[in-house]
Parts: structure tokens; sequence; C-alpha cells
């Protein structure tokens, strides 16, 4: 997506292609290292531990998009201002728990009506955090101390986790009397097994970053000083190869993930008859033989 | 009258049969190319696998790899190599269309290249050394079970050739070690030593470099002393699980249980027990 510079306000100018700065968003920055090709997206209510209001649902997946659009961004990594990477939905008053929970007021008292409205919310911030599926980039994400509820869900999520030796993790939601419906009961126990998982729901029990290590929830955990970096070295790795190889290897794993394996097989064989036609192979090739790092061109 | 048949000669591969303990073996056999997977391979490895599945001697098949190195991935020794490799061929129009439609085709036969080890009804021990590489992750996931030296290094590659890994990594490794982890190995393609690969669960065993066949084999000995029925359906009735729900999964497991269940196995298995001696199975 392009921005047109001042120059070309005037009528009948031709516009000039600039590089896309990041809109900015009320809940979240988002930020792009253009030599890199790493984008960030960063929760940003730090005082409030990045717990989830209603700005937060439409902010990230607002730049979520905004990032899988850009083609100068090929891999992201989503992070938390602050101590807390996300404390879960910002419970901090009985008008805001409402909201966050779809409670709205029907002209009859019906609860056929409600059940109706509070389906439409619940899809709603599924989708919110589907959005990291969506974007093409693969996610990578950065946590730290508590990551809890609907934290969570983000993170799971996300493509692959990387954590501080500080971060806590906990399905917190049975204990407010809900069932975890933003995506953690359908991809958690595809990370750390379903009896891991289930346990884990079951008792909204406290989780460190040591077991979260040996469950296959994270697969990294890093002094806290060493999050960001480690993170982003990590995405600006995978930011060197090929986009079309990343993003579709994001793809055909995302898709194999809910597919038996034969339809599995067969998305990636058609997936692939038009990518290995691309020219990234033979860069890749290139580089090997002449002993030199590949350069990608932009999707 | 039956003869027992003798494995046919591969060109890439040596395929053997132990009758006396009914373990098959397929060995492939380019070991001055790492085995790397050249066009005769693609080829063999599943023409093998088919015999061995047609052999009613046998009822537990090894799979391993000559020399230091279990299979080092696609053999990329020379573009043209590579260029047959990825299903490249001409056409006599220059057409995306033609070109996608020939890679296709040729990806898919790939796959079932790989895809012959799940067909094998006999459960396939995948017995890795050094390097296990791209295309011999591929191999590796598609067996039943897996085991390697403590020197085998595994890596899925693809990203760093700019592919997507499309002969079965991605949807089988999933299934081994998790999303999230089988995420992070393909992404980065970055080397995995044989103790992470046993903490993640990609193999259930690892040992020293020059105990693996011998460990290998004994555990297809193992597996091959039971009932071949038994195995050899619970292979079936597992690989049909991973890609169904637990619902369709049951009831094919009681319609296939409906006819095994009548088996002689069952009276020999539960004679040898009372007798205190071991059991003996017919062929199938």
């Amino acid at each position: 997506s392009l921005v047109l510079g001042p120059s070309t306000h005037s009528p009948g100018a031709r516009p000039v292609a600039m590089v896309s700065r990041p809109p900015l968003f009320a809940t979240v920055v988002v930020d792009v290292d253009l030599r890199t090709h790493v984008g960030t997206l960063r929760l940003n209510r730090p005082n409030k531990s990045n717990a989830l209001d209603p700005q937060m649902w439409v902010d990230i997946p607002a730049a979520l998009q905004w990032l899988d659009n850009n083609t100068d961004v090929r891999c992201v990594v989503l992070c938390g201002a602050g101590k807390n990477f996300c404390a879960g939905i910002d419970v901090s008053s009985p008008e805001v728990l409402g909201e966050q929970l779809g409670q709205q007021t029907h002209s009859v008292d019906c609860a056929g009506r409600k059940a109706e409205s509070m389906f439409r919310h619940v899809r709603r911030l599924q989708d919110a955090f589907t959005a990291v599926e969506k974007c093409r980039a693969p996610v990578i994400c950065a946590m730290q101390g508590a990551c809890f509820g609907g934290g969570v869900d983000l993170a799971v999520a996300c493509d692959i986790r990387v954590c501080a030796d500080d971060t806590k993790f906990c399905v917190k939601e049975v204990d407010l009397a809900i069932v975890a419906d933003i995506g953690t009961l359908q991809r958690l126990p595809l990370l750390v097994g379903h009896g891991i998982a289930l346990e884990w729901a079951l008792t909204a029990r406290v989780v460190d970053a040591e077991e979260a290590l040996a469950a296959g929830l994270v697969t990294k955990v890093v002094p806290s000083q060493e999050l960001l970096a480690v993170a982003t070295e990590l995405a600006q790795n995978i930011a060197q190869k090929s986009p079309l190889a990343t993003q579709g290897t994001k793809t055909a794993a995302l898709h194999s993930r809910d597919h038996s394996v034969e339809d599995g097989l067969v998305f990636v064989a058609h997936l692939n008859s038009a990518r290995l036609q691309s020219a990234d192979l033979d860069e890749a090739m290139a580089a090997k033989f002449g002993n030199r790092k590949p350069t990608y061109a932009k999707l």
C-alpha cells in the first residue's frame, strides 16, 4: 500500500511511490525495519499489563492486516511493552467486562437473541487473533512476565513462541467461570498435546517458562534482557530466506494442521506447482555456488 | 507350491529378508553420495516397499542407509539433476499453466514414493545415522518408528533452497513433535541433534553409532514375533486415526476387528501364555 507524498496533492499530478509508514494505532505500535524485512507489532498498554480492552480487539487485527499487505515485511515479531506480555481480558470494571463478554441489551428479554449476539461477539474476538494466521508472514511471539488468559489465546495463534525466563503462563478462564473461547482450546493441544493442555485448562494453574519449554509451548527461554534481541534475530534469520518459501511453509503447515495427511500432500503439491517455478530457487542455488548470501525480491 | 521369492536387485537400494526372524530390510545404497535421493531412488524405494509388502514372510521392516549418513536429501550435484528432480520439463509452448500441471504431477509422484511406507502393511522402523536432511526427513517421518545414532543431525532444509517442503514433512512432522516445534524447525532450517530430536518425540531411541543396526533389528524382531494380523492392524488403525475424528476411528477399528477377532492368532496367544511357551503365528 502506498501513501502519496505532499508534493503530489495538486490535482493532475502523477502519484509518487513512497515507502508506506505504519498507521498510528491507539493501543499497539507497528514498526517495519526495511533493512531486515522484519515487522514488529507491540502491544502498548504497559501500565495495564497490556490487558485486552475493546480497542485492542480492533487494533490488533488492523495492524496484522497492514503488516500482511506490506511487501517489505517478511517476518513479524509480536511482543508487549512493559513487564508483562498480556494479562488477559481487561476486567478493570464491571462495565468493561460486560462489554468484553458481548453483553448487550435487546428490545425483549430473549435468551435466543442474547445467544445470537454473544455468538457474533465471540467470533469477532476470535477473528482478531486468527488474523495472526491470515498474515502470510510468519509471526514470532515474544513473551515476558504474565501471559494469562487472552494472552495465551494470542500466543498460541502465532507460528513460533519464545519467552523470558520470568514468564508465567495461565489458561485462566475457568477461574472466571468461562470456557476459553478465543482459540486456546483449539490451538494449545496441538502444541503441547491434548493431555497437558487439558490439565492446564482445567486447573487454571500457573505454568512457568521451564515447564512451557518442556511441553513445547515455547521453543526457547532466555533471560529477560535478551528477549527482544533473540526474537528479532530469529525473525531476521527467517526474513533472509525466500519469502515465497517461508510463507508457503506457514501456509502449508497451517493447512496440514487441519487436514488429513493425504489432503495436505495434495494441497502442498498444488502450492508448489506454481512456486517451484520461482526465481528464488535460481537465486538460492546461485548464492550457494557463488559462496554469497542470497537476496530475494519482494513479493 | 509356494517358494521363497528372492528380493529383486535394485540399482540404488538393497532389500533383504531374514526368514527366521520375519524381518525385512530396505537399505538405501548410495553411500558415497550420502544416499542423496536421485531419480532412480524415487523409483526403487516404492518398488522395494511394494515387494516387501507383498512378501508374507515379512512382518516388520528396517529402513536404513548404507555408510556414514542416512540420507542427505535430494541430490543437487548438478543443475541438470536438480532441474529433473524439481520436475522441470520442456513444453511446446512457454506456458506457466503447463509447467504447473507437470510440476504438480511430479511432486505427487515423489510424495507417493514415500507414502509407500504407509501403504506397506508391515510396520517400518527407520534407523538413522549422520545426516538426515531435507528429503531424508520426509522419508523418516513417513515411517512408523524412528531410532537414531547419537551423531545424527536432522534438518528440514528446504526453505534454504527457496522451496516449501512438499514430500510429507509439513504433513507428518507436526504430528510427531507438535505444531510449534515443527514450524520452528521448518522456518529456520536449523540443524537439530539427536538429543533434541529425542526430547521432541521425533525419535524414540538414541544409541551409539555402532549399536544402531543391532538395536533397530532387535526392535523389528520383537514386533515380528507378535501376531502379524495384530501388529499390521495396529499400524492400519493408528494411521487411520491420525487423519480422522475419534468417533470415526472407533468405528473403523471396530469394523477391522469384527473380522480379525475371529483369527486363530488369539487362540495361539492364549495357548502360548498358559503353556508357558513363545507363540508361533502363521503367515498372512
